[in-house]
């Protein structure tokens, strides 16, 4: 049909005319091409911009707003996803994942020397039916917990758990910043617990229920009290400021994120030795990527791939734990919607991206099959 | 020329549709017509059906193409409307109101809120204060801030609440006050409410105070003499008849006013309205002295005149007074000296010159102005910035400039320049500049930066603050650089080490800091160093300040060392002892010195910087070989008599101020030594020598050095009086006059006296009070004094006297006012409040709040966003326009079509078949080279970055263990809603995206 049109354009029409049509025939569909992209057809998303589905607070401090952000965690409520997050009033608020609604919060009871930074989903010890709020009370020196849910009112709240001191001795705290628990299908939970400030490690207990109260029974320490207290800087074990840790392959690994050395570790929890780190500087096509910034968050995605959140560069990215090669990176800093501003931790749940994006005092839930495509 | 605009047209609205200039829709009709008359000859050719078409096409394109140029736009109407609470936090309401405001607000959402509306939180008292932005989120009120309560400015917040109003949404103001302010004009604020639309319903807080005591005023005379008895008049208004009992205090101190020796205060019943009490007093010591008057109410006293069982009062704050009389003295000189060594000979001089002097070190300097005044001349005698705070420094400045004061600055090692006074509010009202003279090759200091004060209340304040306090104590000449860890996450200068220069730059470069949440001091320290390595100055000193909890890789501290740069660290807030290690560490390692400073003493942080810039300041100091200031002749008062003066060894370089002030010794290189200047009402001296051994040994065995410091002591000194003045303060509303009587020496009344006055204020600024004769030797001026707080008046007055003889002294008050206005209004001020709903279309509301309706629609506008259409009107118009060529110049051949449609389906199977020939060919080559990429990704094992001689790479766990089945539970391995564990897809879609970059590393 194209080609019968052209003829009788030729055969009717002098040489200038032709070409004058011809040339607001190219506007035309310019124009309606032009039009076309204008409409939404093809990517909404512009270059270096996260995919967001729904953004999730506002700076503040009302049920549902943030001021500062710094730890999240999420758990299933009457078939709801939601989320645990702490700001810097330490307020620990429980957030539906599709509205953004406050389903409850409490304030934790000690705020005068600092904000808690970490939170963890895990049984209550000593009851590994019980699901619970992990708190790493950071300024406070201690790991507090609180049974999930709540529906508390933002009022200064006692943890139905709490343990630990200040202390630089083996079993002492000084910022306690994550906390994970293994919990086997048979025998004591192990609770691993990082923490900065002079003591960077991670301090290893054993739950054991002792005449109805639970006792956490110290085992060992995973990793030197890094360069902060002039451990040498060679040496892998030598941490500074484990921010975060993920477990893997059964409890039997450990992955740490070593933000102010840059680097994830995984240590054998068996030995307590490190078992390899990297920087993420290699990519899967063997293409040098930069290398991480402040790396603040650490989640699995499964056994193999990691998703570390990057203070330091507002970005994420994906790092094959067995390679330590970076797989993607994901995110750019700035303030507008799909940008991240020294973002704490993400994580995926139900095929969402969940990005605590604590610069800008929100969460950014994405679209994470786009992102992995 | 008359400017012509194109749009003499309204928008018009139609439907969606909104065309802003729609005078060239007229296009429609009149090219519509034109194109049917024309068509009558162009489209004859066409059959009847084709003629329609094409006409209505061309019709249509017309149409589009008027459209687009009329500015179309698509409008978006919102539905939501913002509340915006202005809530009265000031004191004159009671805090048992204010918990019953938050339970209004509370209640009354549950109304005619609609999820997408919105409320914020604004609260009035001195200032105004957002305390919630207008949100969906906000359904209560939250006070963070409410600032200084004792007044009430309310015009401030309702500007406040209209500039926080939302643009997407409709606005309201809810006022919830008693409506009495103290500070700016509601109506006014009304005003700007109405002129942007936005009603203000206002809620009055009834109260009425029915018992109240107020002491309004204490009179007392401006001047008396030592041992002179005065009357002090107190003034007080009762709204019931009372009894209660009348305390006085001088300086601080209760005088007994009753014969009992139990009490001090003197039994007094009142009737209701205004009283004046009179209590004598005699001064028994020279000075200002300040008389405090206190009503303490015991009971109401009923018609029959038993005491009641009220106590008369409600509110406490209104029931005291105060007032200030200067007590005459011979003039003494105040002297600030840390040593004895550095004033004595300088104290012996003036004593000898019977000059009466009184010798303080910095830390008994006087707080207050009236203090202050008491001095007709104050000495600083090598004094450091850092041994005084701003505070005293500006009242220092204010006690020169506006009370007429002399201030005598004598040099030494520690000041001028070298002690931190660069930029001080003192240095102004100085006859020298402080940075070193332009022509000066000096050496000079690099100081950097680091602050991280997240954790700090008000971080961000402090945090400039500190950064200007360190770059004004700095030189022009000094470097400095300013490190931030940025809102992104990055560590980077926000003021590379350069020049402080103008200092225009880098307070730019201050006002942008935000200070982000620093993790590590590494970078942060790794930049400062490299900055100051590369920085040519002679001392380089970096400066943290933190909370400490930052980790510290303690090698780098070393390479500090290495480079003699020192470090000092300032811990605020600190979380833990660990936090103080840290910075205790990296002060010591590398010389520098280490501060703590407590939440309760963050206004001391900058005074800190001063004294660390201090240490750069070194270079200013001239010490040598031992020379005799050149005289430059100038004839002052000061120098009068004096030929020549001994030799000195040493001095503070400084600059002269252009000819604006007289210098009258020259040190090196025309360095200014001896210099002098009026400032305001005072007069100002400045010796950068000293007055002692250190750098004027041979000064003080000299025969002229008690003449040439009486002579410049005594210029800076007040002048004495030579007349006779009565002053009295008279307060008038939110005013107080000052009224003068004046009388020479023979007691006559003195007329055309020339007045010069200035008052000093609370807040510091100071203000010229013009004073008018308005009598035969009576003057009268006036001056705001609506805010607490005591008023220094100072005045220095020149006239002829009888014999032509010229008459010329000086003389203070002062007076008080102890509390707001606040505390004044006894009841609520209603009209005002309705006044304001009236003139904005607002509602008077109840104080129930389900009736309140606060999101209530009626009469707003909703705001409409405007999104421009043309682009679509032009592409349809150009697209209609094509249709009409297309009908006229296409005939459609279904022959043709048929065939074209056989052609392509045929390609199209072809193409088909390739494409499934070319995946089976990828499949083919990704199955045979399988192996490969497992061995690849063994390879790929091998380069990460584990320690090889970790015995961890040799255990059996090593690198990549076996897959097993997931725990239990496992950190972070999230739990969902559905039974499906792990987001299977995008995972796959992320290892698809591995694979295919292996196969394109392996084709390579």
């Amino acid at each position: 049909m194209i080609a019968d049109v052209s003829v009788q354009f030729r055969s009717r029409c002098p040489n200038s005319v032709r070409s004058c049509q011809r040339a607001v025939g190219i506007v035309a569909v310019a124009a309606l091409l032009l039009a076309s992209n204008a409409g939404g057809c093809g990517s909404d998303t512009p270059p270096g911009f996260l995919p967001v589905e729904r953004v999730l607070g506002e700076t503040g401090t009302h049920p549902g707003q943030f001021r500062y952000p710094r730890g999240m965690d999420t758990f299933v409520l009457d078939g709801r996803a939601v989320l645990a997050i702490v700001d810097k009033t330490s307020r620990i608020q429980l957030i539906d994942l599709d509205t953004g609604n406050s389903l409850g919060s409490l304030r934790t009871l000690k705020s005068d020397l600092g904000m808690p930074t970490g939170l963890t989903v895990a049984p209550f010890p000593g009851e590994p039916s019980g699901q619970a709020l992990w708190v790493a009370d950071t300024h406070n020196h201690q790991v507090i917990v609180y049974r999930l849910p709540f529906d508390h009112a933002g009022e200064p709240t006692a943890p139905d758990f709490a343990f630990g001191e200040y202390g630089d001795q083996p079993s002492q705290f000084i910022y306690p910043t994550d906390i994970a628990v293994h919990t086997p299908e048979v025998g004591p939970a192990t609770v691993y617990i990082s923490e900065y400030g002079g003591n960077d490690r991670i301090n290893v207990f054993k739950i054991e229920d002792r005449s109805s109260a639970p006792t956490l029974i110290f085992q060992r320490q995973i990793g030197l009290s890094g360069v902060a207290m002039d451990a040498p800087e060679d040496d892998p074990a030598a941490l500074a400021r484990p921010q975060s840790l993920a477990l893997r392959n059964s409890g039997r690994e450990l992955v740490v994120v070593d933000a102010g050395r840059h680097r994830l570790v995984r240590f054998d929890t068996a030995t307590g030795e490190p078992i390899a780190w990297t920087f993420g500087t290699t990519s899967d096509a063997g293409e040098p990527v930069e290398p991480m910034r402040f790396p603040y968050g650490v989640t699995l995605l499964d056994d193999q791939l990691a998703l570390v959140t990057e203070f330091g560069s507002s970005s994420l990215r994906v790092i094959e734990l067995d390679t330590g090669h970076t797989v993607s990176t994901h995110g750019s800093p700035g303030r507008l919607e799909g940008q991240l501003a020294t973002p704490w931790v993400g994580m995926v749940i139900q095929d969402e991206l969940v990005i605590l994006d604590s610069g800008n005092d929100r969460v950014q839930v994405v679209d994470w099959q786009e992102v992995a495509r | 020329m008359i400017p012509v605009s194109t749009h003499t047209l309204a928008e018009v609205v139609i439907g969606p549709l909104q065309f802003d200039v729609p005078m060239w829709l007229w296009l429609v009709p009149v090219l519509g017509v034109l194109s049917w008359w024309l068509s009558r000859q162009s489209l004859s050719g066409l059959g009847k059906a084709s003629r329609w078409i094409a006409l209505s096409a061309r019709i249509i394109a017309i149409a589009m193409l008027a459209a687009a140029l009329a500015e179309p736009q698509l409008r978006d109407r919102s539905d939501s409307v913002a509340v915006t609470a202005v809530v009265d936090a000031s004191r004159s309401i009671p805090s048992t109101a204010q918990s019953r405001i938050d339970r209004y607000i509370s209640e009354a959402q549950s109304g005619s809120r609609q999820p997408q509306d919105k409320l914020g939180i604004v609260t009035a008292a001195e200032d105004a204060y957002v305390q919630s932005s207008p949100s969906t989120f906000v359904r209560e009120v939250q006070r963070q801030s409410i600032g200084a309560r004792d007044g009430t400015n309310l015009d401030e917040a309702v500007r406040l609440a209209i500039a926080a109003s939302p643009d997407d949404s409709a606005s309201r103001i809810l006022l919830i006050s008693d409506g009495n302010e103290t500070d700016g004009s509601l109506l006014r604020a009304a005003d700007q409410a109405k002129a942007v639309g936005i009603p203000i319903d206002v809620l009055p807080i009834e109260f009425e105070f029915t018992e109240e005591v107020i002491v309004e005023e204490v009179q007392a005379p401006a001047g008396v003499r030592v041992g002179e008895t005065v009357s002090l008049r107190i003034v007080l208004t009762t709204t019931e008849p009372v009894i209660g009992r009348l305390s006085v205090q001088q300086n601080g101190n209760t005088i007994d006013l009753d014969p009992d020796p139990q009490q001090t205060g003197s039994l007094v019943t009142l009737d209701a309205g205004r009283h004046v009490l009179s209590v004598p007093v005699t001064p028994m010591r020279p000075g200002p002295q300040q008389y405090d008057a206190v009503f303490e109410p015991l009971a109401t006293i009923d018609r029959d005149g038993n005491p009641g069982n009220t106590r008369g009062d409600s509110v406490i704050e209104n029931n005291r007074a105060s007032a200030i009389t200067f007590v005459g003295s011979e003039g003494s000189v105040l002297i600030v000296s840390e040593t004895i060594e550095e004033a004595q000979p300088l104290e012996d001089a003036l004593n000898a010159a019977e000059i009466q002097t009184q010798r303080v070190t910095s830390t008994n300097l006087p707080v207050t102005l009236p203090e202050l005044t008491a001095y007709e001349a104050i000495v600083l005698v090598n004094q450091s910035a850092y041994n005084s705070s701003a505070q005293q420094q500006e009242l220092l400045r204010q006690y020169v400039h506006d009370t007429g004061g002399g201030l005598v600055m004598i040099g030494g090692p520690d000041t001028f320049g070298a002690g931190g006074w660069i930029g001080s509010p003192l240095a102004d009202a100085l006859p020298i500049r402080l940075d070193p003279p332009q022509k000066r090759q000096m050496p000079r200091g690099a100081l950097a930066i680091i602050v991280h004060s997240v954790e700090i209340p008000r971080g961000v304040f402090y945090g400039k603050e500190i950064c200007r306090a360190s770059v004004d104590a700095l030189s022009r000449l000094d470097l400095v650089g300013i490190i931030e860890f940025q809102g992104f996450g990055g560590t980077d200068w926000v003021y590379p080490m350069s020049p402080v220069g103008d200092r225009v730059a880098v307070n730019q470069a201050i006002n942008g800091l935000q200070f982000g949440d620093m993790p590590s001091f590494d970078p942060s320290l790794r930049l400062a160093l490299a900055g100051l390595q590369a920085a040519e100055a002679g001392q380089k000193h970096l400066v943290v300040v933190s909370d400490g909890d930052p980790t510290l890789t303690r090698s780098i501290l070393r390479e500090y060392r290495q480079s003699g740069i020192t470090i000092s660290a300032v811990g605020v807030n600190p979380h833990s002892p660990s936090d103080l290690n840290t910075l205790r560490v990296m002060a010591e390692r590398t010389g520098g010195t280490y501060y703590s400073v407590g939440n309760n003493a963050l206004e001391t942080l900058p005074q800190i910087f001063v004294k660390e810039a201090q240490t750069l300041r070194r270079a200013l100091l001239w010490e040598g070989e031992a020379f005799s200031p050149s005289m430059t002749g100038v004839p002052t008062e000061t120098m009068r008599g004096i030929g020549s003066v001994p030799p000195i060894e040493g001095y503070v370089v400084a600059a002269d101020r252009d000819g604006l002030s007289l210098v009258t010794l020259r040190g090196k290189e025309d360095d200014p030594i001896a210099a002098q200047w009026q400032h305001g009402l005072g007069r100002v001296v400045t010796f950068t020598s000293d007055a002692a051994t250190r750098w004027a040994g041979a000064w003080v065995g000299w025969s002229g050095f008690e003449q040439f410091w009486e002579q410049h002591v005594r210029w800076a000194m007040r002048p004495a009086d030579n007349a006779t003045l009565r002053i009295v303060t008279e307060t008038r509303g939110e005013q107080t006059a000052v009224i003068v009587e004046a009388f020479d020496p023979d007691g006559e009344r003195l007329d055309f006296a020339r007045f010069e006055s200035r008052v000093a204020t609370p807040d510091g600024a100071g203000q010229a009070i013009e004073i008018r004769q308005v009598g035969p030797g009576r003057y009268e001026g006036v001056f705001d004094s609506s805010d607490a707080g005591a008023y220094v008046v100072s005045m220095r007055y020149r006239a002829a006297g009888e014999q032509g003889q010229i008459l010329e002294g000086s003389a203070q008050a002062a007076t008080t006012r102890p509390y707001a206005d606040e505390f004044r209004a006894l009841k609520t001020n209603s009209p005002l409040l309705r006044q304001v709903a009236a003139i904005t279309g607002g509602r008077i509301l109840t104080g129930d709040p389900t009736q309140a309706d606060l999101w209530n629609r009626a009469e707003l506008v909703m705001p409409v966003a405007l999104t421009p259409a043309w682009l679509a009107f032009l592409i349809a118009g150009v697209a209609v326009f094509l249709t009409d060529v297309g009908i006229r110049r296409v005939r459609i051949d279904p022959r043709a079509i048929a065939a074209w449609f056989h052609r392509n389906t045929s390609l199209e199977t072809r193409g088909s078949t390739d494409t499934t020939d070319a995946f089976k060919s990828v499949k083919g080559r990704k199955a045979a080279s399988q192996a490969t990429i497992e061995e690849t990704r063994k390879r790929s094992a091998k380069r990460y970055e584990a320690a090889d001689d970790r015995p961890a790479s040799s255990e059996p766990v090593a690198l990549s263990g076996e897959q097993e089945a997931a725990s239990p539970l496992r950190k972070k391995d999230r739990p969902k809603p559905t039974d499906d564990d792990t987001p299977t897809d995008s995972l796959s879609a992320l290892r698809a995206a591995k694979r295919r970059a292996q196969d394109d590393l392996e084709d390579r």
